[in-house]
């Protein structure tokens, strides 16, 4: 009797064991590595970049893209591991290449160049690009009739953040201009309001942020925004991780986000987790 | 003459006068929605005396010129009218650049008044972030820039008719110069007809408007409230300190021109010349509109101070309408405030391309009145590598404040050049 017991047992053992191993092979490899692991790897920048992530008034980490990801992470039905050991956004480019990071939500610009790198979603945010011109040096060098005209043929310093995408928009955008890196945002700003560059480039929200923060800003600074310069702002993830990418793809279907810059601002945009 | 003996009527009478303007005052504080409502009324008044401008201003010009050509002993006040206008000119321009160095209105500004003049350029340059394409070339062609050579050309008028109509203070000036100088230039027997109309339309006029300054004290009510019910009070504090001092200068002109016509009077007592001004006075700071207040400065000096009528209507009305006084004191002041903000330090040469550039600047609102005038100030700055942007958003917010000043010196600073070209009435040189 007692083999034939324990023959029974193993038996009813066995099945279930293997019915559940089948479900869980059907599932894509990078899906089940991270469902086993129990996280979701989200890299980001050393750098806090409000508001999309920052550490808040009690130190947690918080912002659109915390909030974006975590919202990702719950679906997986994993929690959500930030990892913000990269200097520079093609730092973060490069972890997700090298499989070190799951994602990257890290108000990452998608560019020509990384997307031979990594798999890019489609934006949950496209922003317009924009320049912050130092009035004074501005009106040393151009009317205001022939501002259009002048920026079109951009002779002098840009500003921008080292190895941001910024860089190479600048060479590409405006081939007359010098480049000069910097690096943080905030000191690109503060080489632009002493004048030691002409313009600071970045996008449109950080270029808006800074006239909001420092009212004064207004007074030294020019913000141009162009209509046919876009950045567009995606997840990242590892190129041979087409399943996750299919799976971001069809999360950000269903949030039906809408996301504009106003909201952005304003902080009232629609929290991703749906609560 | 029996008229002047009269005893002034009630409501021309200067303490009424004062007091609807008190009562202007506290209207447009405690009752602020009322009296924008009721701003439609003191309108009509203003559109009222400004009905009368055009044809004053052609009628005065027109056959004062023609009557001075004609007496050869008269002649010598276009040449003294020159002068005293150039003089003036670079006199007013010199003090606004004064006040601007001697003041220091852009420095010492603390954190909070700066931080409030920075919301203010960002609420009301919305419009002032450029949105552009950059590759694609928009064929709209970019408003001409405004040159001093296309100025002088926009001076001459295609069609007399429709620069009268539009009200074109300028075109209509410069033709009526020249039709005085071809009537002075006619014999007598055929140009005495045009200059009899003239003289016998500005006198109609005059009456007109003689007779309206009876509903000043009420048109003055409605007027003075709505302004005061306009007024931002964050933006004074930020910007008390230029107010102040731009309204000190001010006054010191205003002392400074008032003995002047004091002593060209002949009057004994100085508070007899202020009463005889009182109208032009009140009209300027009340209006803000510096051709409504011609009208009374013509009657002020032909009826009040006793001055010849033929040389003041002439200076009165020209002056007017070229020598913006006021705008140019505004300008160089500004332009200083201007340099102060950002840091630039301004030098002997500077100095002097802001005097010159402001009588420029100035002389180019002529015509204009209001905030039409302030995008001038780019004559100025612009030669200096100064931005003018962001800076004239804070000169439009602030103009409600500036404006009554800058017309008072327009109109005031007029009233002491005639007065120093014009002989006293009666006597014949």
């Amino acid at each position: 009797m007692r083999p034939l017991f324990l023959v029974l047992f193993l038996a009813i053992g066995w099945s279930s064991v293997a019915q559940s191993t089948a479900l869980l092979d059907l599932k894509a490899p990078e899906i089940q590595a991270i469902q086993k692991r129990g996280q979701l790897l989200v890299a980001m920048t050393k750098d806090d970049q409000p508001p999309f992530y920052y550490k808040d008034a009690q130190g947690r980490l918080a912002g659109l893209d915390v909030a974006l990801a975590t919202a990702l992470a719950a679906k997986l039905q994993v929690t959500p591991v930030f990892l913000r050991d990269f200097p520079s956004f093609n730092d973060v480019v490069g972890a997700v290449a090298q499989g070190k990071a799951d994602v990257a939500v890290s108000k990452l610009s998608r560019t020509m160049v990384r997307a031979q790198t990594v798999r890019f979603s489609s934006p949950y945010i496209t922003f317009r690009q924009g320049l912050l011109i130092n009035r004074l040096q501005l009106a040393k060098l151009s009317s205001d009739e022939g501002l259009k005209d002048f920026i079109r043929n951009f002779k002098g310093k840009i500003g921008v953040i080292r190895n941001s995408s910024y860089s190479n928009y600048t060479k590409t955008n405006f081939p007359g201009a010098e480049v000069v890196e910097f690096p943080t945002w905030d000191e690109v700003v503060g080489a632009v309001r002493e004048g030691r560059v002409l313009a600071a480039y970045r996008d449109e929200l950080e270029c808006r942020l800074i006239m909001e923060k420092d009212p004064l800003a207004s007074l030294t600074l020019k913000l141009v925004l162009f209509k046919d310069l876009t950045d567009p702002i995606a997840i990242a993830t590892r190129w041979s991780s087409a399943q996750l990418a299919s799976f971001i793809e069809v999360f950000l279907d269903e949030l039906h986000w809408n996301l504009t810059v106003d909201q952005i601002l304003s902080g009232t945009y629609k929290d991703p987790s749906g609560a | 003459m029996p008229q002047a003996a009269r005893p002034a009527p009630l409501m021309k009478n200067p303490w009424i006068i004062l007091l609807s303007i008190v009562a202007g005052v506290a209207f447009g504080l405690w009752a602020k929605p009322l009296a924008l409502l009721l701003a439609p009324l003191g309108d009509m008044y203003l559109i009222f005396i400004q009905m009368c401008i055009m044809p004053i201003l052609v009628t005065a010009v027109v056959s004062s010129l023609a009557m001075i050509i004609k007496n050869e002993g008269t002649q010598k006040y276009l040449r003294r009218m020159l002068l005293v206008f150039v003089a003036a000119l670079v006199l007013l321009s010199l003090a606004g650049a004064l006040t601007g160095v001697l003041g220091r209105p852009g420095t010492g500004l603390d954190e909070g008044v700066k931080n409030t003049l920075g919301r203010i350029i960002n609420k009301g340059s919305q419009e002032g972030v450029l949105e552009m394409d950059l590759k694609a070339v928009d064929n709209a062609v970019p408003p001409a820039k405004p040159s001093v050579l296309e100025l002088f050309k926009s001076i001459i008028p295609s069609n007399i008719f429709h620069a009268l109509g539009l009200g074109q203070a300028l075109e209509v000036v410069f033709f009526s110069i020249i039709f005085g100088i071809v009537l002075g230039f006619i014999n007598d027997q055929n140009s005495r007809l045009i200059i009899q109309l003239s003289q016998s339309l500005l006198e109609a006029f005059q009456k007109l408007i003689s007779w309206a300054l009876y509903g000043l004290p009420l048109g003055l009510i409605f007027l003075v409230s709505a302004q005061v019910a306009k007024v931002g009070v964050e933006i004074f504090l930020a910007m008390v300190k230029f107010i102040t001092l731009f309204y000190l200068a001010g006054i010191l002109v205003f002392v400074i021109c008032t003995v002047v016509i004091w002593i060209r009077s002949g009057m004994k007592n100085p508070l007899l010349v202020l009463k005889a001004l009182l109208d032009p006075i009140i009209i300027s700071f009340a209006t803000r509109n510096s051709f409504a207040a011609l009208p009374a400065s013509i009657e002020s000096l032909d009826k009040g101070l006793k001055f010849d009528s033929t040389v003041s209507n002439l200076v009165l009305s020209l002056g007017t309408t070229v020598c913006r006084f006021g705008n140019i004191f505004y300008f160089a002041f500004a332009a200083y405030f201007v340099a102060q903000i950002y840091g630039v330090p301004l030098g002997p040469t500077e100095f002097l391309i802001i005097v010159i550039g402001s009588v420029l600047a100035g002389t180019a609102t002529a015509g204009a009145s209001g905030l039409l005038t302030l995008p001038m100030i780019g004559f100025v700055l612009s030669p200096l590598g100064l931005p003018i942007e962001a800076v004239l958003v804070i000169f439009f917010a602030i103009d409600t404040f500036i404006d009554p000043m800058r017309t008072f010196l327009i109109v005031y600073v007029n009233v002491t050049t005639a007065v120093l070209v014009a002989p006293k009435a009666g006597y014949e040189a």
